[in-house]
C-alpha cells in the first residue's frame, strides 16, 4: 500500500475492509459466490489533465476506467477463457473498451478507428509497450504475458484511459457505478479478492468462499 | 630663545603671523579635502548604483532568458503524458515492491534520455520525483547520476514546486518553479513542475535544470560596466562566474555575500565596490549575485586631486612659513631697529637713524622717527648755538617756541662794559690775537653777568651789554647790575695778573649803568629776530659807559637811588650827555657794602681803585 501522501490519500488510507459473515447457501452446492460492495472513492470530476502549470486545458474531460474485481492467482481446474479476438480499440479518442480483463498470455489488438493518430503505450511493469502511432485501420497487437494490471495511454491524447487486466482465472467482475458486483461459481476455498480503482489502486481482500454460499464483501477505498 | 619659547605666540609676532598662516591654509586644505573625500563617497554611490541597475537589467534579462527556455523546455518535457505515466508506474512498483527494480530504472532512464534527446533539449539535468520530490530518475547531461547528496539537493529544488498551496489562503498563489541548485559543483538554474493525476493531485514531480555557465556570468560583468567582476554565490563558495574562483577578488565577494553593509572593499590595491543581490528575492538563503565594480578608474581622478591638494598643501604650508618668516622678519627687524635707535636717543645720541627701506607703515615709522631724530638733533644744536649767542634763558624761550615779536615795557637794569683803550692796545696786533684777546675778556664778563642772574644783550667788539631783570624779571635788578660791575673790575684784575705774568699790559674797563622802564622784545623779522631791549634809558646806560673812565662804574640817578643803601657812591653832579637835552645826575659807585638780595657766591668785593 503506497504511503498516503495527501490529504484524499489520507482519506483512502482509511479504507474500511469489512469480511462478512457467512450468508445462506447458494442454489448451486459446488460452488460459491462473492457478492462485493465498494464504496468508490467520492472523486471530484475528473477534471482535465493539465500537465504544465498555466496551459490551457484541453476541451474533453478524463476517460472514465470503471473498477474492477478478480481473484488473484491460479485456481486449479479452473483455466482462464479468453474472450475471442480481444481488442482495445481507439474510437472516438476514446479507449474502447475502457477495461478488458484477458487471460495471461493472450494477445490483445490495438486497432486506430479514428481519423487520425494515435500513439497507445503503457508503463506499467506488468507489460510495458509503445506501439508508436499509426493511421486508422491499422492495428498493432501486444502480448499480455504478466497477470496485473496495464495502465494504457495515449500520446496524443491525454484525455484517453484505459486498462487491461491481466488474469489467472476466470473469476473477475467489472464493478458498477453503484459499487456493486457479483463474481459467481467461485470454488470453495480461501482466495485474495483484488479490488482494483484506476486512481485509488488495488486492494486485497482474503474471501473464504464455501460452496453453495454467497460470500458478502464490503470495501470501502 | 629656544624652540618652545620661539613657538609661543605670545612672545613674537612671527609665531603669531606662522600660526595664522598655517590655520588658514591648513583650514583651507582640509575642507578642500572634505569635500574631495564628501564627492568621492557620492561618485562611489553613484557609481555602484548605476552598476547595480545595469546589472539588475542585465540579470533580469538572462534570468527571464533562462526561465523562458527552461519553462519552453519544461512545458515539451512535461506536457507529455508519459511523465506522468512513468512517475505513476514508478510509484505504483515502488508500492508494490518497495523499490524500483533494476530493469525498471534502466527502462525509465533510456525512455527519458531517448525523449531528451527527440525533444532536443540541451546537456540538462533532468529528474523524476515522486510527491515529496524523491528522485526515482536522475540525469545529468544525460548520464544517471545516483547519491544521497544529489536527492538532498533535487528535493530542495523540487519542494517548493510540489508544496501544496498554504490552506486557507486567500488566493491561490503559484507556487515558486524557478530556483538554482549546487549540484556537482555546478550553478543550475532550475525549472520544477510537479505532475498531476486526473484529479489533480500531486503525484509527482520532474526538475529541470540548465547550467548556469560563466557565458552568462560575462554578459552580466560587461552588461553592468567594464571591469565588473560577477560571481553567483553558492553554498559558500562562486560557484560561477566572470572571475578566478580562487582569485582573491572571488574571495572576498563570497565573504561579502548576503551582506547589505559598506560595500566598499579594498583588494590587491585596487578598490571595489561589492553588492550582493539574493539569486531569488523570497529565498535570499539560496544563494547571492555578487557584483564587484571596479572604482579604480571613477576613483583615480579623485586620488589625482587629492595628492595635488595634499602637495599643494604643503606648498603652501611651505610658503606660509617662509612668507610669515620673511613678513615677520621686515616688520620685527625695523622694529628692533627702532627700539635700537630709541634706546640711543634715550642716551642722547640724536645721531640715532633707522634704515628706510620699505614703504609700508614701518618704513613710515622709520621715516617718522628719523624726522623725531633729526629735529631732536637740531633742536639741540640750535640749542649749543644759542646758548652761545644768547642768554640761556632766552634760549629756552626761543626754543619753547614762545618767542613773539613785539615787546613790552619793563622795568630793567642796562649795563654797558668797554675796554678801556682797546683800540689803542690793540693796534699792530694780529687780528688771531685780538679776538683771543676779545674772547679771554668777554668770557670773563660774560661769566660775572651770568652769575650775577643778568643776560648779555651782546657782546659789540669791545663792548658788553647786560641785562638785568629781562627776560626774567628780577627785583634788585640794579644791585645786581651795580654788583656785577664790580664783579667785573675783580675779574679783570685777576686776569691782569695773569697777563702781568705773561708780558701783557693790563686791561681795565669802564661800566655805565642804568635803571629804567626800556621796551623789551623780539625785534627784527619772523625768521630772524633779537631779544633785546630798547629806550633812552639803554642810551643813558651807553652814554655812562663812555663817561667812565677806566675802571669807573658809573650810575645814573634812578640806579642811585634804589642800590643806595647798599654802596658807597660819589655823585659826579650833573654832566651834560650827548642825545640828552638836560644834564643828568651821575654817581660813581665807590665801594658795595652789601650785597644783592638773594645773591651769593661773591665775596664781599671793595672798589678796587
Amino acid at each position: 500500500m503506497a504511503n498516503p501522501t495527501n490529504v484524499r490519500r489520507a482519506l483512502y488510507a482509511l479504507a474500511l475492509l469489512v469480511p462478512v459473515l457467512l450468508q445462506p447457501a447458494p442454489a448451486d452446492a459446488q460452488t460459491g459466490t462473492i457478492e462485493g460492495h465498494v464504496h468508490l472513492p467520492d472523486a471530484p470530476p475528473r477534471r482535465t489533465a493539465s500537465r504544465y502549470p498555466g496551459a490551457a486545458p484541453a476541451a474533453r474531460t478524463v476517460q472514465e476506467v470503471p473498477a474492477v474485481a478478480w481473484i488473484a492467482g491460479t485456481i486449479g481446474g479452473a483455466p482462464a477463457a479468453a474472450p475471442a479476438d480481444p481488442s482495445l480499440a481507439q474510437s472516438d479518442t476514446a479507449f474502447a473498451p475502457s477495461v478488458l480483463i484477458v487471460p495471461v498470455g493472450t494477445s490483445v489488438a490495438f486497432p486506430n478507428r479514428d481519423p487520425f493518430f494515435h500513439n497507445v503505450f503503457s508503463y506499467s511493469s506488468a507489460e510495458r509497450f509503445d506501439l508508436g502511432r499509426y493511421p486508422r485501420g491499422e492495428s498493432k497487437a501486444v502480448e499480455f504475458d504478466q497477470a496485473g494490471v496495464v495502465k494504457v495511454y495515449c500520446e496524443v491524447h491525454e484525455s484517453m484511459r484505459a486498462a487491461v487486466v491481466v488474469v489467472e482465472n476466470s473469476f473477475h467482475a467489472v464493478i458498477g457505478a453503484d459499487g456493486r458486483f457479483r463474481i459467481a461459481n467461485v470454488p470453495p476455498g480461501r482466495h485474495t479478492l483484488v479490488v482494483w480503482h484506476h486512481e485509488a489502486g488495488a486492494r486485497e481482500v482474503t474471501v473464504d468462499v464455501r460452496a453453495g454460499a454467497s460470500t458478502p464483501v464490503q470495501l470501502r477505498f | 630663545m629656544d624652540v618652545r619659547s620661539w613657538l609661543d605666540p605670545r612672545n613674537s609676532f612671527r609665531s603669531k603671523l606662522i600660526y595664522a598662516l598655517l590655520g588658514t591654509v591648513g583650514a583651507l586644505v582640509g575642507l578642500a579635502l572634505l569635500v574631495v573625500r564628501a564627492e568621492t563617497a557620492q561618485q562611489v554611490r553613484v557609481v555602484t548604483e548605476r552598476a547595480i541597475q545595469q546589472s539588475e537589467v542585465a540579470f533580469a534579462e538572462a534570468e527571464d532568458f533562462q526561465r523562458y527556455q527552461l519553462s519552453s523546455l519544461a512545458t515539451a518535457f512535461t506536457g507529455s503524458i508519459r511523465r506522468f505515466a512513468q512517475i505513476e508506474a514508478a510509484i505504483e512498483e515502488r508500492a508494490q515492491a518497495g523499490t524500483l527494480s533494476a530493469e525498471t530504472d534502466s527502462f525509465l532512464v533510456n525512455d527519458v534520455i531517448y525523449e531528451l534527446q527527440a525533444r532536443q533539449i540541451p546537456q540538462s539535468l533532468v529528474a523524476l520525483t515522486d510527491a515529496a520530490g524523491e528522485p526515482f530518475v536522475l540525469l545529468i547531461d544525460n548520464d544517471r547520476a545516483e547519491s544521497t547528496a544529489l536527492a538532498a539537493r533535487i528535493r530542495r529544488a523540487a519542494r517548493p514546486a510540489l508544496a501544496p498551496p498554504a490552506v486557507g489562503a486567500d488566493a491561490y498563489v503559484e507556487p515558486e518553479h524557478f530556483g538554482y541548485a549546487l549540484i556537482r559543483d555546478v550553478l543550475y538554474a532550475t525549472e520544477s513542475i510537479p505532475i498531476t493525476d486526473d484529479y489533480g493531485e500531486v503525484r509527482g514531480g520532474v526538475v529541470l535544470a540548465l547550467p548556469i555557465d560563466t557565458a552568462l556570468a560575462g554578459r552580466l560583468g560587461r552588461l553592468s560596466g567594464s571591469g565588473t567582476a560577477v560571481c553567483f554565490v553558492v553554498e559558500s563558495r562562486c560557484a560561477v562566474g566572470n572571475v578566478d574562483p580562487s582569485s582573491p577578488i572571488a574571495a572576498a565577494m563570497v565573504a561579502q555575500a548576503g551582506r547589505t553593509d559598506g560595500s566598499m572593499r579594498e583588494i590587491d590595491d585596487q578598490r571595489w565596490s561589492m553588492v550582493s543581490e539574493p539569486l531569488l528575492a523570497e529565498r535570499p538563503e539560496e544563494g547571492a549575485r555578487l557584483l564587484a565594480i571596479p572604482l579604480e578608474p571613477w576613483l583615480a581622478p579623485f586620488d589625482r586631486v587629492t595628492r595635488a591638494l595634499l602637495l599643494a598643501g604643503v606648498a603652501a604650508l611651505a610658503l606660509a612659513i617662509a612668507v610669515s618668516v620673511r613678513l615677520s622678519r621686515g616688520l620685527t627687524r625695523p622694529v628692533h631697529a627702532l627700539v635700537d635707535a630709541t634706546s640711543r636717543v634715550a642716551h642722547g645720541d640724536y645721531q640715532a637713524r633707522v634704515e628706510v627701506r620699505s614703504r609700508d607703515e614701518m618704513g613710515r615709522l622709520a621715516g617718522a622717527f628719523n624726522e623725531m631724530t633729526h629735529g631732536l638733533l637740531l633742536k639741540e644744536q640750535y640749542r649749543g648755538v644759542l646758548d652761545k649767542v644768547v642768554s640761556p634763558e632766552i634760549a629756552d624761550e626761543l626754543l619753547k617756541g614762545e618767542v613773539v615779536l613785539g615787546g613790552e615795557n619793563r622795568e630793567l637794569t642796562t649795563l654797558f662794559a668797554d675796554i678801556t683803550g682797546f683800540t689803542a692796545l690793540t693796534e699792530g696786533m694780529e687780528p688771531q690775537r685780538v679776538i683771543a684777546l676779545i674772547n679771554e675778556c668777554m668770557e670773563r664778563l660774560g661769566r660775572v653777568v651770568e652769575k650775577t642772574g643778568g643776560v648779555v644783550d651782546k657782546y659789540v667788539g669791545d663792548q658788553v651789554m647786560a641785562l638785568f631783570g629781562a627776560p626774567a624779571a628780577l627785583e634788585d635788578h640794579a644791585a645786581r647790575a651795580v654788583e656785577a660791575a664790580l664783579r667785573m673790575n675783580d675779574e679783570l684784575t685777576d686776569l691782569n695778573e695773569q697777563r702781568a705774568a705773561r708780558g701783557e699790559p693790563p686791561l681795565r674797563v669802564s661800566t655805565g649803568i642804568h635803571s629804567g622802564i626800556v621796551v623789551a622784545g623780539n625785534m627784527g623779522s619772523s625768521s630772524r629776530l633779537n631779544y633785546t631791549v630798547l629806550g633812552a634809558g639803554v642810551n643813558l646806560a651807553a652814554r655812562l659807559c663812555t663817561l667812565a673812565g677806566p675802571g669807573e662804574v658809573l650810575v645814573s640817578d634812578e640806579t642811585y637811588r634804589t642800590v643806595r643803601n647798599r654802596v658807597r657812591a660819589t655823585s659826579l653832579g650833573e654832566r651834560p650827555l650827548k642825545g640828552f637835552s638836560n644834564p643828568v645826575q651821575v654817581w660813581r659807585i665807590d665801594e658795595q657794602v652789601a650785597l644783592a638780595v638773594g645773591h651769593s657766591g661773591f665775596t664781599r668785593s671793595k672798589r678796587a681803585s
